[in-house]
């Protein structure tokens, strides 16, 4: 198998997908990821047709990179070698939908945006806000893992991913968790999956739990002088048994980018969901905490719009120039981190960034770095997050930065056990090799 | 028990950290599903990290088998030692590291008590939500490494919602660290299969918990009916409209009988079903929704509904279902306990299928159970002395597990596999799916010394339940 030609692939992988609908020579080209261009892109539109191109892969030992709508496909180490480029965006049917069980079965091309649209008029969502919902697919959100402002009440991915059906290296197809929203039934593979970059499995079907949508949500911005200030208002609130949905420290730069005018020092955006009574009730308190500190609240009109502006406010304009990183660290800290950016890499005022009060998740985007400094500034402010235990891991950075750059950080001890799964999961490393932490 | 190795680990945890007598050990060789006994051959207790790991790595030097225990109220045959060797107690491991409110986590060692995290922390506003019937003295240890649940997992989640970080001596006698206080630590979610891996993957030897804010209204009530399904009906209607109370419990008509003769809990003993059920949130909200639960309730065909008028009888309405498991043991000689998941729109089917599967197999069956999120707890009631009725609670048993599999449900919702279910594994799982935790359990635990026999099937029972006894059929304060 091992001395199939070029030829003999490219048969092989056209054979295994839909005929006709396998892209190669410049065609499949002009599919880069990250600057590499793939040899074959495949856009299976069964799970068989997954299985049977990964059966492909697998024999041969290519390597493959699978994608969704793409919005991220980006993130983690360039590819070092690209054969093949699986696209899962065909995969995009609703398979079961329960409004009674508050639960929902999809293939993973699905974007975020077409499930609106299902779960809309059951008054259901998949409360996940991330940046790009439109070029965001289930199946991108599992590899990634990310999330949105909502992640201060409904937590993330791993919080609502229940069961999957993954295509293994090999063209395996497995399954793991089940279709319930409470199991414990082995050992709960769904959540190896989230924030695995694609890297232990092809992630081909997805059961969600869902949400009910609160009757009413409203959202406010309070302006403070200072993202101290801000901060130490969000804790207060945080310290009552008022629930946000949502709850960002936002800098200057992003209120600037938002277009909130004469932007003030730093604001605290929150979104609170519930009966309108309740809504009406908590908004109240937050307004008096925020009140004291000298902050009046602004009420958001169309506040939807308005969150996936915030959502969208640290992804990269300038792709050439723009640095964007992700950083975890204690709520309380959250502030300590935003300086540490910005004593590194930004003019004060001009930081795009947006930080999670219940989380301390921050999302800060650095304007007009130079390629040749990127690694520095990387380097500088993990030197300085890690006396807060702080972690920053960069989801883009200019394509000149990136040969050498490392993107993920330090996971510790972790590290060898991770390592190891790898191996056990894809010995012949054909699912984005070299891409995700550590080298993996 | 070779004396080496037992000289060797008395050195490591010193002579009051040693059960060697037959006679201690007794305690050891079940947990609270008592149909397994398996007695290890030497326990200890050690008081540290570093000991455990010093412990573990001996025993993997000896090759012997390592179990680990928290408290010991797994009702799975989780800790128990099946293979014999050495279990390692965490209960003097027993210290809160670490308290930060601001930041809503705690750091603590694996024998803190469920609820002496609670208590440490309730009266500035917070509690560790996890809440199985066991809170009382089951341990963090032990909660994580099964994944609990408990009756506002509902609305909570189970433990593996709380635990932000662990820190565990792996099975390949290495200490690691997986995730932490702080979220988006690059890198595999290891935590989230380390959590519910049931001691199979090493001892958990710290564990950072998420602290959560105690709501600002709680509002508590029973709602009768006369019958389980109707009152299962009125479970999957308030779901279905977009209601996640903070608990919805159910129980039926011999269940509430017991609790009546034991606890006085103050349910109606008339009722053929009560649904007890519990709103938390902001005191707006929860008004609202107890109006919306009210009228579901009552337009499902609710015959009363009470509100719990302060703390004191919320309280008793909640002990008689905490102790509701042990209660049955005034009904019952013995029964077989189950922890199956059915989708909550299914709830009334399934009731109504294990009641005709009971009276197919001429036995009792007592339901208390998680009603909101579909987690089922049939407790098939026999007699051991009765020639034959072991089995049949046993067929019966198994025929309720298919059924909730057919429902599209699972086999566990919250106590785990264990020895118990290890053979069910194989009704859910393909072998290609196993391959994959097989896989899981290589990385962490490659010879295999971790916790032995115990979540994956052997393709036989590892060791055939037996019924007990005489003596306590229905261990006293046990809890599901």
């Amino acid at each position: 198998m091992g001395l199939a030609t070029a030829e003999d692939i490219g048969r092989e992988l056209a054979e295994a997908v839909a005929p006709g609908t396998l892209l190669t020579g410049d065609r499949a080209a002009a599919h880069q990821v990250a600057g590499v261009a793939p040899r074959f892109v495949a856009t299976p539109t069964t799970v068989t047709g997954v299985s049977r191109v990964l059966a492909v892969a697998g024999s041969q030992r290519l390597a493959v990179v699978p994608t969704g709508a793409g919005a991220r496909l980006g993130w983690g180490v360039p590819p070092r070698r690209l054969d093949v480029l699986l696209s899962l965006v065909r995969l995009d049917r609703v398979l079961a939908h329960e409004p009674a069980d508050l639960t929902l079965s999809v293939e993973c091309g699905v974007t975020l945006e077409a499930l609106d649209a299902v779960l809309r008029p059951h008054r259901q969502f998949v409360p996940l806000d991330p940046a790009r919902p439109h070029a965001s697919t289930i199946g991108g959100l599992i590899a990634t893992g990310a999330a949105g402002p909502y992640r201060a009440r409904y937590g993330t991915m791993r919080d609502l991913l229940v069961g999957l059906s993954v295509v293994r290296a090999d063209g395996t197809v497995v399954k793991g968790g089940g279709r319930v929203v409470k199991n414990v039934t082995g050992y709960d593979i769904p959540k190896l999956h989230v924030g695995a970059l694609g890297t232990l499995g092809v992630v081909v079907e997805a059961h969600l739990r869902l949400h009910p949508r609160p009757t009413e949500e409203r959202s406010w911005v309070f302006g403070f002088a200072s993202a101290e200030a801000a901060l130490e208002a969000a804790l207060d609130v945080r310290d009552t048994p008022v629930v946000l949905s949502r709850g960002q420290l936002l800098t200057a730069g992003a209120l600037h980018a938002l277009g909130v005018p004469g932007p003030p020092g730093a604001a605290l955006a929150v979104t609170i969901g519930s009966a309108p009574e309740a809504v009406r009730a908590q908004g109240t308190q937050v307004a008096d905490i925020c009140g004291r500190a000298g902050s009046r609240a602004i009420e958001v009109p169309a506040a939807d719009a308005w969150w996936r502006g915030v959502a969208d406010v640290t992804w990269p304009e300038e792709p050439a120039t723009e640095l964007s990183v992700r950083i975890g660290t204690r709520p309380t800290d959250t502030v300590k981190a935003l300086h540490a950016i910005e004593a590194v890499g930004a003019p004060a005022g001009e930081l795009r960034a947006t930080a999670d009060v219940a989380t301390g998740v921050l999302h800060a985007t650095l304007a007009s770095v130079e390629a040749r400094r990127v690694g520095d500034v990387v380097a500088r402010v993990r030197d300085a997050l890690s006396a807060l235990d702080g972690t920053c891991v960069v989801e883009h950075a200019p394509p000149d930065a990136l040969p050498g750059l490392d993107v993920w950080g330090d996971p510790g001890s972790a590290l060898e056990p991770m390592r190891r799964l790898k191996r056990e999961l894809d010995p012949a490393g054909v699912l984005n090799p070299g891409r995700y932490v550590g080298g993996i | 028990m070779d004396h080496r190795l037992l000289d060797a680990l008395r050195e490591i945890v010193g002579p009051d950290g040693i059960v060697a007598a037959a006679d201690q050990r007794l305690v050891y060789e079940c947990d609270m599903l008592v149909y397994y006994k398996g007695m290890p051959d030497l326990v200890v207790l050690p008081r540290s990290s570093a000991e455990v790991l010093a412990v573990v790595r001996r025993c993997l030097e000896a090759g012997v088998p390592i179990v680990p225990r928290g408290s010991g109220t797994g009702l799975i045959g989780g800790a128990t030692a099946p293979k014999g060797g050495v279990m390692i107690g965490v209960n003097r491991m027993d210290a809160i590291l670490e308290v930060d409110l601001r930041n809503r986590y705690a750091v603590v060692e694996p024998g803190v008590i469920n609820l002496a995290l609670t208590r440490a922390v309730q009266d500035r506003g917070y509690f560790f939500a996890p809440d199985p019937s066991s809170q009382m003295v089951s341990s963090i240890g032990g909660n994580a490494a099964t994944n609990a649940g408990g009756p506002h997992a509902l609305k909570y989640g189970n433990v593996v919602h709380h635990v932000l970080g662990l820190e565990m001596v792996m099975g390949t006698g290495e200490v690691v660290t997986l995730g932490g206080a702080v979220a988006e630590r690059p890198g595999y979610d290891l935590v989230g299969v380390a959590v519910g891996s049931e001691g199979t993957l090493g001892v958990i030897t710290k564990v950072v918990v998420k602290l959560t804010r105690a709501a600002e209204a709680v509002r508590t009530a029973v709602a009768t009916f006369d019958s389980i399904e109707v009152a299962s009906a009125a479970v999957s209607r308030i779901i279905a409209e977009g209601i996640v109370p903070a608990a919805l419990e159910a129980m039926d008509e011999p269940i509430i009988r017991a609790v009546e003769a034991g606890v006085h809990a103050g349910y109606p003993t008339e009722a053929k079903a009560v649904l007890l059920i519990e709103l938390d949130g902001p005191a707006a909200e929860v008004e609202v929704q107890a109006e919306a639960v009210a009228r579901i309730c009552h337009d499902t065909g609710s015959l009363t509904m009470r509100v719990a008028r302060d703390d004191a009888e919320r309280a008793l309405l909640w002990k008689g279902r905490k102790e509701a498991a042990g209660a049955v043991g005034r009904i019952t000689h013995n029964y077989v306990l189950q922890d199956a998941v059915v989708p909550r729109s299914k709830l009334p089917t399934v009731m109504a299928q294990i009641q005709t599967i009971a009276a197919r197999h001429g036995l009792v069956v007592a339901n208390v159970f998680h009603a909101g999120d579909g987690n089922l707890h049939p407790m098939i009631c026999y007699d051991e002395r009765v020639p034959g009725e072991f089995r049949r609670a046993l067929d019966a048993n198994e025929e309720i597990l298919h059924a909730c599999i057919e429902l599209g449900g699972t086999i566990t919702g919250e106590h785990g596999v264990g020895l118990d279910k290890a053979e069910e594994l194989a009704l859910l799982f393909s072998p290609d799916d196993l391959e994959v935790m097989h896989a899981v359990r290589r990385v962490f635990d490659p010879r295999g010394l971790m916790n032995p026999q115990k979540v994956f099937p052997s393709g036989q029972h590892a060791c055939a339940p037996v019924s007990t006894g005489a003596g306590k059929p229905v261990p006293e304060g046990m809890w599901v």
